[in-house]
């Protein structure tokens, strides 16, 4: 009996253990994410246009994953969705800004109105890492609806009906990149109608309270760390030229200006008389007295540095001074709140001698590929994908020495 | 046979207790020897479902009912997040009862009511990305079965029931908005930036079907101390009809001003026009009826018996349930003439399962029997669909259990049964291009309890 006992139990152990040679499954970590430091686990980024990826006036699918964020993110070796817009995007990006016509050119001949909607991703975001909405001043960081906030077609399309913050809450992030704050100032300097309009700009009190307000937001998360990034220096981009430039090109022989367009001895420099040297042109207005000017040899035109169209030195001053005191105060929130800082206006001045051009190139190959350099895309105000990979190795590089981690810069 | 009557009581709900959704734990003593019974069942009546032929034989009447209480206990962890959700499924008894009656030492009649196959599997809908598949699914298959045992000779039995089926099945899940399409429209509304997730709609179908099925065996009897035995219950396609109907879910969502869809700031989008429709008479989310067809499979046992002393047997069973013909579920709107709109098919596409258990029960004095055993068996559904609605796998029991002498004719048994599942990634979204996106892990606690009267 005892020898069928052990047969018994013999067999029944071979089949049991054949049965049982399957294994748990596991949690599954994609390679790519293995080398992740855990303060990355969850990184949101949020911001404006920039954080966004819109280059050349316009966002699609390509643009966006230029952006210093989605570098970052891989950096970090993170999972980090984005927003994709289809192509050719909304609006599609000027791939020609200087034509005949005067009228910019764009990816697939759209308009500044077309717009090809959300791209469908074959594996849906089940949330966003890059809440970033082109357009965004601080407080439509906390906002879409307040009569001051400045919501527009990316709002919707990027967020839904969220906010900013309340989309970086769903994420529950462990770090958070802020690069808020450039649109409170770039809507006064860009104003057509009167660039430089100091009561658009956000006073540095509201801008502080605003401010506080995404903070304290991203206080209520699991974040424990982060970037705040200053403000840019709105007049430093290329899309502006100083009024002594357009000067000196109208007074070199040859001008490549036309003859019956004027510059006034008002955009002088300083040494000549006049306020030139603290004067800036959009790009729009300056260029475009310029091809009025060759379309109508009639008339003769002139430009003014003392017009509404331009920012005058005040107006200048006004600006600069807002910046530093944005800084200031996003500088002293980084160190209050153990967050890195970086100030993005370092890498202007890093930047070789010639970089950002001091009046656009309207002719040759250049006029084409690079109108307004290689760190400024072809609307003068948004980088180029360098200036994005500029931009996260600077992060990296601030990231790195707040935290300790060993985040490899872009190569 | 009017206590026959006694016996027609619902059986209600259970849920992922064996392979596929199969329940097996049908009877306080059997269950605490870990099911093993083709051979050598209890003998209270429960062979009417584990071996009728075992119904030969069983003198006088005997009168057994019961409930098994299971606890299922799990959860899901996605990938990305590392976000953890735990099932959400509440205590379910699931009841039995059988009586049998001897009309002659040769034959042995009964009827038993009993649930071989049943699920629950409810889920939180907050923030459960699942809940887009399924967060509350529930099917219950009570057969209802008359059955006969005849001793053919000394060494053969058999047995044959036919046993009416009705079944119900409910399915309650989400509709995200961002996979609608837009009225009018050729594009959905994630195209407009509705995040993935938006909960615009609450469906419920719930629908009930009969049928019949048949559940027949033979046992022999080698000597007196092997028994073979096995048993066969075949398969029957239940065609459920019923109705869905669909609940309006407040998004929340107030549009920005710019938005895409034209409308003023702060316009909730609950409120626009072209979102009502969708919930109007004759649009895709109207209520109405519906109906959808399941197949309640094979499913048998083969096993043996050896008694090693006059007190002490051993056991073992191998059972299989024919999952593979569960491979296919439509469900089938018909609220209006060639009603397609939302339609939904689900291809499980199930495989066949293998069940190995092992059991013993010894008689440790005339008041006191002790019991015991274990139990493997493979998963049913495929890696590519283990979902919310059933994510299954393979799993090994352990069950224990006792039977007590009460006093007179009546007999008490109590059992315990440990179910761990081992861990299986599964997917949580519609879309089956994204994937197994986690993981799926599940134990179950289940105690019986039984009495049983011998007239």
């Amino acid at each position: 009996m005892l020898r069928t006992t052990r047969v018994i139990g013999t067999a029944a152990l071979g089949i049991l253990l054949g049965v049982i040679g399957c294994h748990n499954d596991e949690l599954f970590t994609p390679g790519n994410y293995l080398t992740r430091d855990p303060l990355f686990d969850r990184y949101v980024s949020m911001g404006n246009s920039i954080t966004a990826g819109y280059q050349s006036d316009g966002i699609n699918d390509s643009t966006q994953l230029q952006s210093y964020a989605v570098l970052l993110s891989r950096q970090m070796a993170t999972p980090f969705f984005v927003p994709l817009m289809n192509k050719p995007g909304c609006a599609p990006p000027i791939d020609t800004v200087f034509r005949a016509s005067g009228v910019p050119h764009r990816l697939g001949g759209g308009t500044s109105t077309t717009c090809a909607l959300r791209k469908a991703q074959a594996v849906p975001p089940p949330y966003l890492n890059n809440v970033a909405v082109p357009g965004a001043s601080v407080l439509d960081g906390t906002t879409n609806l307040d009569p001051a906030a400045h919501p527009n077609i990316y709002t919707t399309f990027f967020l839904g009906g969220f906010t900013q913050t309340q989309m970086m809450k769903i994420v529950d992030p462990t770090f958070v990149t802020v690069w808020l704050g450039n649109n409170d100032v770039l809507g006064a300097a860009t104003n057509a109608a009167n660039a430089g309009d100091s009561t658009k700009i956000t006073d540095t009190l509201t801008f502080a309270a605003r401010y506080t307000a995404v903070l304290d937001s991203i206080r209520t998360t699991s974040a424990r760390g982060g970037v705040l990034v200053g403000v840019g220096n709105v007049t430093l981009i290329p899309y502006f030229s100083r009024g002594s430039t357009y000067f000196g090109i109208k007074n070199t022989s040859p001008s490549p200006f036309p003859s019956n367009f004027h510059v006034d001895n008002s955009c002088a420099p300083v040494a000549f008389g006049g306020v030139g040297d603290s004067v800036l042109v959009p790009v729009q207005f300056g260029l475009g007295l310029v091809g009025l000017a060759q379309a109508n040899p009639a008339i003769q035109d002139t430009l003014h540095c003392t017009e509404p169209q331009v920012v005058v030195p005040a107006e200048l001053r006004k600006l600069a001074s807002t910046v530093a005191g944005y800084n200031n105060f996003i500088a002293a929130q980084a160190a209050a709140r153990g967050y890195a800082y970086f100030d993005p206006n370092v890498l202007y001045t890093a930047l070789p001698a010639g970089s950002i051009p001091a009046f656009p190139t309207t002719t040759g190959a250049s006029a084409v590929t690079a109108p307004f350099g290689n760190y400024f895309s072809r609307d003068g105000v948004h980088p180029t994908a360098l200036a994005h990979k500029l931009v996260a190795n600077a992060l990296i590089g601030a990231i790195n020495a707040k935290y300790g981690t060993s985040l490899v810069t872009v190569p | 046979m009017r206590r026959l009557a006694v016996l027609l009581f619902a059986g209600i709900p259970s849920l992922l207790a064996g392979q596929g959704f199969g329940v097996y734990e049908h009877n306080a003593c059997t269950m605490a020897r870990a099911g093993v019974a083709a051979a050598s069942p209890c003998a209270d009546g429960s062979a009417i479902f584990f071996s009728p032929a075992a119904l030969a034989g069983l003198s006088g009447i005997h009168l057994s009912g019961g409930v098994t209480l299971i606890q299922a206990k799990g959860g899901f962890t996605d990938d990305l997040l590392q976000q953890h959700t735990d099932l959400d499924n509440p205590v379910v008894p699931v009841p039995n009862g059988f009586l049998t009656y001897a009309v002659s030492p040769k034959v042995t009649v009964g009827i038993g009511a009993y649930v071989p196959y049943g699920l629950e599997s409810r889920w939180p809908t907050a923030g459960f990305e699942g809940r887009f598949i399924g967060y509350d699914s529930k099917l219950k298959a009570l057969y209802v079965q008359p059955t006969v045992g005849y001793q053919v000779n000394d060494w053969l039995k058999v047995g044959l029931g036919v046993a009416y089926v009705h079944s119900t099945v409910e399915l309650h899940q989400r509709v995200d908005l961002s996979t609608l399409t837009v009225p009018f429209q050729s594009f959905t509304f994630a195209a407009l930036g509705i995040p993935t997730g938006t909960d615009f709609a609450d469906g419920a179908l719930s629908a009930s079907g009969n049928g019949i099925a048949v559940n027949f065996g033979g046992i022999i009897k080698v000597n007196d101390r092997l028994s073979i035995g096995g048993h066969f219950i075949t398969r029957k396609t239940i065609t459920y009809d019923g109705s869905a109907s669909f609940a309006p879910i407040a998004t929340g969502i107030k549009l920005a001003a710019g938005n895409p869809l034209g409308y003023p700031a702060g316009t909730l989008i609950d409120t626009v026009t072209n979102f009502k429709v969708l919930f109007s008479a004759g649009a895709p989310f109207s209520s109405g009826n519906a109906s959808t067809a399941i197949t309640l499979p094979d499913q048998g046992s083969i096993g043996l018996a050896y008694k090693l002393r006059g007190d002490w047997t051993v056991m073992a069973d191998y059972q299989g349930v024919v999952w593979g013909w569960f491979n296919s579920l439509k469900i089938d709107f018909n609220r209006f003439p060639n009603d397609t709109l939302t339609d939904q098919t689900l291809s499980p596409r199930n495989k066949d399962t293998h069940g190995f258990r092992f059991g013993t029960e010894y008689q440790y004095n005339p008041s006191l029997t002790l019991r015991a055993g274990y139990l493997v068996h493979t998963g049913a559904s495929p890696s590519d669909f283990v979902t919310p609605l059933l994510p299954e796998g393979a799993r090994y029991e352990f069950t224990a259990g006792a039977g007590f002498k009460l006093g007179g004719n009546l007999h008490g048994d109590v059992a315990y049964q440990y179910i761990q599942q081992l861990d299986r990634r599964g997917r949580v979204y519609p879309n089956s291009a994204v994937g197994n996106t986690g993981l799926f892990t599940f134990y179950a606690h289940l105690f019986g309890f039984g009495l049983a009267y011998t007239f």
